[in-house]
């Protein structure tokens, strides 16, 4: 045998591994963007993110964003009668946005598994024992609820049942799911992930990072508004004056609101 | 619906529909042109109740009064009507209260209460507003068969003694009337602070003040409240963009738009409409507005916790 064929040999040995060891992947996804912009017109968006995986397994998809501390102001009464904004508190470890995409039913079946099972640990309920509240005034359980409240009023924290599955050939069934992404979703960076799931354990896993952006316009008023308060401001004047001079002469010089 | 009906404001962290928004400032306009009041004290409760922060509401909708109040001050100005140094000096005292109330709120914001005293502004403003507008119209209603009421007596009011009292005293030729400087500063001052705190032009208080607390003539009052609004405006559009980052020029223009337009409208309605009758409906209005905030500040709100400085 010469060198050249050993080495052909040897080649062939490694593409026929490689692709068997992708025919075992037991979860694979398709490919997902890196990037969602916030352009003029962005009123939230869909994302669909799909793959396959074997027949016996769940998947649960989850979009998470960076976790960072976060100072709000607890609602009480003044006087006894009127609600305002009272004390101060810190929650620690709250993420930017938090979505769950599970199977119909899986629900059900997440009631049944142990406290500590790892699946669990995916879920809302463990987010919640995650966050903290400082200061310790008593309570912290009761406001971490209102705080998840407030989360899914806005859309940012949601749990669906709305990934569906197709059967395939060879054990194999396809999962499919829409990730909702609010319109107040504020950009940053963010993490996708979707975990095979098979009797209450986490078989494999896939992570992937997704950066939420502002584009075009939404952009560069942003960053003249943050930036350069003050050019922005006399601009915003400026165009409110001309609009009005505009709008004045098309009228004829008609009585403004004021 | 895919139709792109939907604006993405940065500033305010949300998106809204541009019909919704452009009818609102429509229909804001159309009242204000049919009463020939102010519409600002309406678009910032409405601008709330549509999910814009209310620091964000009340920035943006100074910004609007910027353009609303242009082609108003340029047309009085022609006719004559604007009194020039009374209004200088209300404006002197608008800018330092202006200036004063967007720190207010900076202050407040850092204390999560800047809401809070929006809306109790918004809850006495509007209720004192709405309760005087629905009297006077009633009274109106009631007296159009009776003799016109008499002249006030001419002995000089409490009052008219402590103004005449003010050191400063000054000619002001256009309205006709001798005060002291003091008054038109100290006045401004006081709608400048409102103006920043409610987002309004103030033309709702000021005109009253200047009725009755200045006894300038009518139509004087109108074009000279306009010119001081406009620069008042102006002050706090800016203040609260280099301060607070609040001013969402984007939703001002469309709002501006959309006023202006159910202004023209407004102003053709109400030659056709009975005057007394449309005052009663818009102190209705104005009471429900008023009724729905308090409600909202007495009953136990859905969660109870809130974000800081408005976002």
């Amino acid at each position: 045998m010469t060198r050249t064929t050993a080495g052909m040999i040897m080649v062939l040995m490694f593409l026929t591994n490689a692709s068997l060891l992708k025919a075992e992947e037991p979860l694979q996804v398709s490919p997902f963007p890196d990037r969602i912009s916030i352009g003029t017109f962005y009123n939230g968006t869909r994302v669909s993110i799909s793959g396959t995986l074997s027949a016996e397994s769940d998947v649960i998809v989850r979009m998470t964003g960076e976790s960072a501390p976060l100072r709000m102001k607890k609602k009480g009464k003044v006087f006894g009668l009127l609600w305002m904004n009272r004390d101060t508190v810190t929650f620690e470890s709250v993420p930017k946005a938090f979505l769950l995409y599970t199977p119909q039913h899986f629900e059900d079946s997440f009631k049944t598994l142990q406290k500590d099972a790892p699946v669990r640990q995916l879920g809302l309920t463990a987010l919640e024992e995650k966050i903290t509240v400082s200061p310790d005034m008593g309570g912290g359980e009761a406001l971490v609820k209102e705080l998840l409240k407030l989360k899914e009023k806005e859309g940012i924290y949601a749990v669906s049942d709305t990934v569906h599955y197709t059967p395939l050939a060879e054990g194999r069934k396809q999962f499919e799911a829409d990730i909702t992404l609010p319109p107040k979703l504020s950009p940053g960076a963010y993490k996708v992930e979707a975990f095979m799931v098979q009797n209450g354990t986490i078989v494999a896993s896939y992570d992937h990072s997704l950066t939420v952006a502002l584009e075009s316009f939404p952009k560069i008023l942003s960053m003249l508004a943050f930036d350069h308060g003050a050019i922005y401001g006399i601009l915003a004047t400026l165009i409110a004056i001309v609009a009005g001079l505009i709008t004045g002469v098309l009228f004829k010089g008609g009585k403004g609101a004021h | 619906m895919t139709l792109p009906w939907h604006l993405y404001l940065p500033i305010a962290g949300n998106s809204v529909n541009i019909l919704l928004v452009f009818g609102m400032g429509g229909i804001v306009g159309l009242l204000s042109g049919i009463f020939g009041v102010g519409g600002g004290f309406l678009m910032t409760p409405l601008l709330i109740m549509m999910g814009i922060p209310p620091t964000v509401a009340a920035a943006s909708d100074s910004n609007q009064i910027v353009g609303a109040s242009t082609a108003g001050t340029i047309a009085h100005f022609r006719m004559g009507n604007v009194d020039i140094k009374m209004g200088l000096l209300l404006l002197v005292g608008g800018v330092v209260g202006g200036t004063g109330g967007v720190q207010l709120i900076k202050v407040l914001n850092r204390l999560g209460s800047a809401d809070f005293l929006i809306s109790v502004t918004y809850v006495l403003m509007l209720g004192f507003i709405g309760i005087y507008m629905f009297q006077e119209s009633l009274q109106a209603l009631r007296s159009r068969h009776k003799e016109p009421a008499t002249a006030s007596s001419s002995r000089p009011s409490a009052y008219a003694r402590i103004v005449q009292a003010l050191p400063g005293q000054m000619m002001f030729d256009k309205s006709g009337v001798r005060l002291s400087v003091l008054m038109p500063l100290v006045l401004g001052g006081f709608v400048g602070v409102l103006s920043a705190i409610m987002g309004v032009g103030g033309g709702f208080i000021m005109v009253p003040v200047m009725v009755y607390l200045l006894r300038m003539p009518m139509h004087v009052v109108v074009g000279t409240s306009l010119f001081q609004i406009l620069f008042t405006c102006v002050n706090v559009t800016i203040m609260q963009a280099y301060s607070n980052h609040t001013v969402d020029f984007v939703l001002a223009l469309i709002l501006l738009l959309g006023s202006t337009i159910g202004a023209q409208f407004g102003v053709r309605i109400s030659k056709k409409l009975k005057a007394d009758q449309l005052k009663i409906l818009l102190a209705s209005l104005v009471l429900v507005v008023m009724v729905k905030m308090l409600v909202d500040l007495l009953l136990t709100p859905s969660i109870l916790l809130a974000y800081i400085g408005g976002h």
